[in-house]
């Protein structure tokens, strides 16, 4: 069986990028945190830009569909949080420079 | 929907001021002619847009859905035919036919308010957006209910000193309480989604509030004691400015995000994560529409500027240019629904 790690799960949700900004939601910042069974069940805890982002069921959508394609993932689980907001200092270095914001 | 229509109108509004030669700024605004050009725009285009952008962003804004989609499709077909059917009364010059289309029109407007209010009720989450929204939305009632009273009382001969009074009233309420309120208070929404604006200070936005809704019941003043209240020619400018000027360009300035928004969520959205979609930025030029609202404002300021002077055939000229920018403006919009 093949194994999945935080790593993996990372750079399938690079696949998912906001429209808006074109940055993938991995380096906006938007995930919080990442939790992996040894089944293969992932949890993704993430945030949007703003509350009641209208992407808001894109957005989901699109991570797990992205994370089903791993043959190591059984189930995925979206946990969408407001605390702690999302604030623009989240970004990475590289989402902060295709911005213009460095 | 709203949208769509509201465009079609836009651009329906445009082809007339053209085809005639921006021939109405030879007439008094207060005439037929003045009366359909300016009802096109305001309720064709500007409220159409401002009801489908209302019910899309209150849903945004309050987490929860819409009290009744049904009652939404109820709404657009009887406000549109109401529309459609007031700007043609107004255009053939029949009172009777005015004050029944102007009352289709209104109860279109009361079921748009009602499908809110009970959505904004049932939420029970009161902030300047949602009580900015309650504002406008009593105010274009108020504007639509005295619009049919106004019909009705040319219709049936009434005095022209209640006229003058539901006329100020109806405008007021309209552009101040309606458009102003609704602006103001989804702003405070929107400039922060669509461009990142976190950890602002928001301490101002209740005194905005505060005082846009005196502003609003100042009307009073006018509506009671009319002969306190003189305007003058250049209040008749800065109403235009403030309509085309900032309510207008302020509805053409979101349209270009929420436009490439809605069509991406409806096509695109469900396709996230299973194939490579499209950003925002490719469903429309942003460049083009930035540059094309450019050469409006010009024309536009032309166009203001000409007419404080009295240069009719420069107003003319200017408004001609205003149209063709706003027409490739729409066809740059409408281009978004082929990608």
């Amino acid at each position: 069986m093949a194994t999945l790690t935080k790593t993996d799960v990372e750079d399938l949700l690079r696949q998912v990028v906001d429209p808006e900004l074109g940055v993938n939601i991995v380096d906006l910042g938007l995930v919080y945190h990442i939790e992996i069974t040894t089944e293969g069940d992932v949890t993704v805890t993430m945030t949007l830009t703003t509350p009641g982002c209208p992407l808001h069921e894109a957005m989901i959508t699109g991570v797990e569909e992205s994370l089903r394609r791993h043959p190591a993932v059984r189930d995925v689980r979206v946990q969408l949080v407001w605390s702690p907001p999302w604030t623009p200092e989240r970004m990475s270095e590289a989402a902060k420079r295709q911005l213009g914001m460095r | 929907m709203f949208l769509n229509t509201g465009l079609a109108l836009f651009a329906a509004f445009h082809l007339l001021a053209l085809a005639s030669g921006y021939g109405w700024l030879d007439a008094h605004p207060r005439s037929p002619g003045g009366w359909a050009a300016a009802h096109l725009l305001v309720l064709g285009w500007a409220t159409m847009t401002a009801m489908g952008a209302a019910y899309q962003l209150l849903h945004v804004v309050l987490q929860t859905k819409l009290h009744s989609e049904g009652l939404a499709y109820v709404h657009y077909a009887v406000y549109a035919l109401g529309t459609v059917g007031l700007v043609l009364a107004f255009r053939a010059f029949s009172p009777a036919a005015i004050t029944a289309f102007g009352a289709l029109a209104a109860c279109g407007i009361a079921l748009f308010a009602w499908n809110l209010a009970r959505t904004l009720l049932r939420a029970r989450q009161w902030n300047t957006v949602t009580l900015s929204t309650a504002g406008a939305l009593a105010c274009l009632v108020l504007a639509a209910l005295i619009g049919v009273a106004m019909g009705a009382s040319f219709w049936l001969g009434a005095g022209s000193a209640l006229h003058a009074r539901l006329f100020t009233a109806h405008l007021w309420f309209g552009a101040i309480g309606w458009f102003g309120l609704l602006i103001t208070g989804y702003t405070y929404k929107l400039l922060p989604m669509f461009y990142l604006a976190h950890g602002y200070p928001r301490r101002l936005e209740g005194v905005v509030l505060l005082l846009w809704s005196a502003a609003v019941l100042a009307l009073l003043v006018a509506v009671f004691f009319p002969q306190a209240v003189s305007i003058p020619r250049a209040a008749h400018l800065a109403g235009a400015a403030y309509l085309w000027g900032w309510v207008g360009f302020t509805i053409l300035g979101y349209l270009s995000k929420i436009v490439p928004f809605l069509w991406w969520t409806h096509k695109y959205g469900p396709k996230v994560g299973k194939e490579p979609v499209p950003s925002l930025a490719e469903l429309l030029n942003d460049r083009l529409a930035g540059r094309t609202l450019a050469v409006m404002a010009l024309a536009f300021l032309l166009f203001m500027a000409a007419l404080a002077a009295g240069w009719i055939p420069l107003a003319k000229a200017s408004g001609m240019v205003l149209s063709l920018a706003a027409l490739g403006y729409t066809i740059l919009l409408a281009k978004t629904f082929t990608k």
